[in-house]
């Protein structure tokens, strides 16, 4: 297998970034939204709580990967919405790749999509 | 309902961030708890809080987490090895200047003198009690800059690990002596640590009394309250 097509030893790490910039891309969500969002895509499948959650995205902001900014709900509560920036739209495109590429020599492997 | 607020700031006390980024984290997750808790209030779920408080395990982890997610590789080369490479810079000026005043020249070839500077020579003693101020220093510098207490003693301890290194440089060409790196490594770092001691403790303490002082501004008078009771339930 070439280098290129090989599989970040970081899986699960990985996983969880694909997540949250892959529905950032779609809108800029407050950290709420995107733990709901990620459950309400996936069918519950894949949940995100805080302790998953908050410090992945202090990780990807301090990266540069999304940016955050405090706003005010028309109720009045503030929240800090967090948006992609033109490098976590960088980021993305390769890690979808690399996930694609994953499922697919998984699903040769164990054919998945017969199961 | 709880005040999420209070509870998180409780939780999160000891994660020694700046006090402002600590007091806008602390709003952000009480304010991602309150609305998973209204939320499965408003779906009918029992016993919302205590499905909400199962979002976090082990708030130490949470909090150790948050900090590392915080520290960029610029924080740490600001609150280590900026003030570390200072230390090294006083540490070496003192040993010239040791040596400079101290050592005197011995004849080591034909027409040649040198500078021999060991562990039992006159300059060792007077150098080694300049290290608790380049120690001093280091540490005061990376509070400065932030620095948690092992990174104010990891800069501190910087001229005995570059001291470490040298040795090693050197003991490749000249060969391994025990007393060389209990001299020149460990009884600087010994120093150095002293001379940090009192720097060690003070910016910690900064940060609790202000992030206190956050935490009274932020919290509305209500008490901590309800149940640790925790139930196996899907996070909201």
């Amino acid at each position: 297998m070439s280098k290129s097509r090989s599989v970040s030893p970081q899986i699960k790490r990985g996983s969880a970034e694909l997540a949250v910039l892959a529905v950032l891309a779609e809108a800029p969500l407050h950290g709420y939204e995107i733990a709901k969002r990620i459950r309400e895509q996936t069918g519950g499948v894949v949940t995100f709580d805080v302790a998953a959650l908050y410090p992945l995205l202090y990780s990807m902001e301090t990266r540069g990967w999304v940016q955050a900014s405090w706003e005010e709900t028309p109720s009045g509560r503030r929240r800090r919405c967090y948006r992609l920036t033109a490098d976590g739209k960088r980021r993305l495109t390769p890690l979808r790749r690399e996930w694609r590429d994953f499922f697919r020599a998984l699903n040769r492997l164990a054919r998945l999509s017969d199961a | 309902m709880r005040s999420w607020e209070h509870f998180v700031a409780e939780r999160l006390r000891r994660t020694t961030l700046p006090p402002q980024v600590q007091h806008e984290v602390v709003t952000e997750i009480a304010a991602h708890l309150e609305e998973c808790e209204a939320e499965l209030r408003a779906a009918g779920v029992p016993n919302p809080e205590a499905q909400t408080l199962d979002q976090v395990s082990d708030w130490n982890a949470l909090g150790r987490n948050i900090r590392r997610a915080k520290e960029d590789a610029m924080t740490v080369t600001k609150r280590i090895v900026m003030p570390g490479v200072a230390a090294v810079i006083v540490a070496l000026a003192a040993l010239k200047v040791c040596v400079y005043w101290l050592v005197a020249p011995q004849p080591c070839g034909p027409d040649m003198t040198c500078l021999i500077v060991s562990a039992d020579g006159p300059a060792y003693l007077p150098w080694l009690a300049t290290l608790p101020l380049a120690g001093a220093l280091a540490a005061a510098l990376a509070r400065r800059a932030g620095a948690r207490p092992g990174q104010r003693l990891l800069a501190a301890v910087f001229p005995a690990l570059y001291l470490g290194v040298e040795t090693c440089v050197l003991g490749l060409f000249y060969g391994f002596f025990w007393r060389i790196p209990i001299y020149w490594v460990i009884v600087p770092a010994m120093a150095a640590a002293i001379g940090a001691w009192p720097f060690l403790d003070g910016r910690r303490k900064a940060y609790q009394n202000e992030e206190e002082t956050v935490a009274s501004r932020s919290n509305r008078g209500v008490g901590p309250g309800g149940s640790e009771q925790r139930q196996l339930v899907e996070p909201c």
